[in-house]
């Protein structure tokens, strides 16, 4: 895999973004009791998150498990209401779309999602699967709709004739083509990857890849790809979003993120990434320990409890994310004049 | 392959919906082919044997048994019917609301339902039946009131499992609204436990009902529920044991076939089933 700008179509950034995410705020109650659950403490999902997407960019968005990726993308698409903050999409906000404007939204922002096996219904038919957003919004009529659906299959790669069939028919790779076609079917301008290719075996994630990027190219498509591989985002991203425990930490280009990272947590991410060598085991882990809990995050800066450069200063105060040139945010004391750190290396 | 056809494979599910049919052929034939009234008295002609005239024998009042059993066969399906179609559909729109809603809606649907589980089914049913007073439409009322809770428990259940799979979101993302996305989407998908549970709530409305009427708190007499059917038969059981037997294996008989029925539907209902025997696609 080359680290390369995809499409390098994607728009420039003072154009204005597709996407705007401010201050973005998801708390989930936990919680307990025996009759009616009083709540007991939260889990801070998604906790002050701010970034944009531009038009035709595939954003990446990596972290460990748990860090609030799903949330996040689900977050945006307004699957789930957000506890604080908001979600401007060409900027209008998508928290304030109700009945038609909401419709409207659902169908320029759509999602393929990780489980190619429970994303699609079982007992309906692939025909169905993928007619169904045009038949909600009543965007065609019934032969205009089998017609479509005939043509999106054959744009994923699969035969007209397999919407007849049922999604247990299909291997791992066809199903997730399915969940494209269906993610494509009312022309989406926003297209949210969750985790698109993870559940799935390596020869078939290119594919998939491929797939996506071609989709991209040809439809003028913006992605937001989570991924918990790197591998893949290095491949298929434009920029890169590195989020930890509800936070994101890092964004900026992808060459700057895997060339130049900024924060001490993507630094770990990258050393952790496998590479193939003969000259025996690589360097120590950079990272160690479990992501904490975010039912009670750490104070400060989140990750002072497992980065090898906290100070003092972590513990205390939340670093802000700020731009160290080129678009290039870090949220770590590491950059910050309030510090006075240098890095030792 | 057929719905038909995949009951026909599954040996036991056949057996079961062939005694089926000929009852409920018998019970819907028997007042069109056969003359008679099932509740006309002969006094001479009491407690007779089984006989070419007589198949299953006269009762203790001169009335034709046979008549009474294919006589009784429609009320007895026609209740156990009735209870499980409403505790079906009752109680499935209440498990599954309950379950996808979730919050205080499934907390006070759940409570309902637990606190009508608590009592024994006929205890239950007797208490209903004492308010009510005894009338056909009353059993109906006070069983159906017995089983629903069973059908919305076996209904919440799996809807909780299939809420939080990414296909309901993907139809939520699609424009899909909270009818559609539970009974097109969800719904389908819970079928089996339920319709099976349906099959066995059939099967006890039938001995239920029978109960209420041997305690004397069902259809009234002389109504020939067979229910009413055992509790006459009781009264001459040592001198002829032919008037509680024969309505007795017309209850197992139709009981055994429910069951077998049920067992059947379960396996046929499965859709991962219908791919067998094809070569499935690969790639």
């Amino acid at each position: 895999m080359t680290p390369a700008s995809p499409t390098g179509a994607a728009s420039r950034a003072d154009d204005p973004p597709l996407v705007e995410v401010q201050d973005l705020v998801k708390r989930f109650p936990v919680r307990g009791g025996m009759l009616f659950g009083a709540r007991v403490a939260e889990v801070h999902a998604v906790d002050g998150v701010s970034f944009s997407i531009r038009r035709r960019e595939t954003l990446g968005l990596v972290g460990e498990s748990g860090c609030g990726k799903s949330t996040l993308s689900r977050l945006l698409l307004r699957l789930i209401e957000p506890t604080a903050g908001r979600v401007l999409f060409e900027g209008r906000d998508v928290m304030e779309f109700d009945g038609v404007a909401l419709r409207s939204f659902r169908c320029e922002a759509q999602i393929v999602f990780q489980d190619p096996f429970g994303s699609l219904n079982p007992r309906m038919t692939i025909g169905d699967i993928i007619a169904e957003s045009m038949l909600v919004n009543r965007t065609a009529a019934r032969r205009e709709r089998v017609e479509r659906v005939a043509r999106l299959l054959e744009q994923v790669g699969l035969h007209p004739d397999h919407a007849r069939r049922y999604p247990h028919e299909f291997s791992g790779g066809q199903r997730q083509r399915i969940g494209i076609a269906r993610a494509l079917a009312i022309g989406p301008k926003l297209v949210v990857c969750d985790e698109p290719v993870s559940a799935l075996d390596v020869s078939v994630q290119a594919q998939i890849v491929n797939l996506l990027q071609d989709l991209q190219a040809d439809l003028a498509l913006t992605y937001l790809f989570v991924s918990h591989d790197l591998g893949v985002v290095r491949h298929v991203c434009d920029r890169v979003a590195v989020m930890y425990l509800g936070k994101i930490v890092e964004i900026g280009d992808n060459e700057t993120i895997f060339t130049r990272p900024g924060h001490p947590y993507t630094e770990a991410l990258l050393a952790a990434i496998p590479e193939p060598s003969t000259r025996g085991r690589r360097g120590p882990a950079l990272v160690e320990g479990d992501v904490p809990s975010p039912i009670d995050p750490p104070s400060g800066c989140r990750f002072h409890t497992r980065c090898r450069f906290a100070e003092a200063v972590c513990r205390e105060v939340e670093p802000a994310l700020l731009d160290v040139g080129d678009g290039h945010h870090v949220a770590c004391h590491l950059h910050t004049p309030l510090s006075g750190m240098q890095r030792k290396e | 392959m057929s719905f038909l056809g995949r009951i026909r494979r599954n040996r036991l599910a056949f057996l079961g919906a062939m005694i089926l049919s000929v009852l409920v052929a018998f019970a819907l034939l028997t007042p069109l082919v056969v003359a008679g009234d099932p509740n006309l008295m002969r006094p001479t002609l009491k407690s007779l044997p089984p006989s070419w005239s007589y198949w299953f024998g006269t009762d203790q009042l001169g009335r034709d048994l046979f008549l009474r059993v294919m006589h009784g066969s429609r009320l007895s399906l026609g209740i156990s019917l009735a209870v499980a179609l409403i505790s079906l559909i009752v109680g499935t729109t209440l498990g599954i609301v309950a379950g996808y809603v979730g919050g205080w809606v499934d907390t006070v649907i759940g409570r309902i339902v637990d606190s009508l589980m608590a009592f024994p089914s006929i205890l239950l049913a007797l208490g209903v039946m004492a308010m009510l007073g005894a009338s056909l439409e009353n059993v109906i009322v006070a069983l159906s009131l017995v089983y629903m809770p069973r059908v919305a428990r076996v209904a919440r259940a799996p809807v909780l499992a299939e809420r939080k799979l990414e296909y309901v979101e993907a139809a939520r993302s699609g424009g899909a609204s909270h009818a559609r996305i539970l009974f097109r989407h969800i719904l389908p998908n819970v079928t089996s436990p339920i319709i099976v549970q349906a099959t066995v709530v059939f099967a006890y409305a039938m001995v239920a009902e029978a109960t209420l009427g041997f305690l004397g708190v069902g259809v009234p007499p002389p109504e020939p529920s067979w229910g009413n059917l055992l509790a006459d038969g009781r009264r001459t059981l040592m001198v002829s044991p032919e008037q509680t037997i024969f309505p007795a294996l017309a209850l197992g008989l139709t009981v055994l076939g429910i069951n077998l029925l049920g067992d059947g539907l379960r396996d046929v209902l499965d859709p991962r089933m219908r791919g067998i025997g094809t070569n499935p696609t690969t790639g």
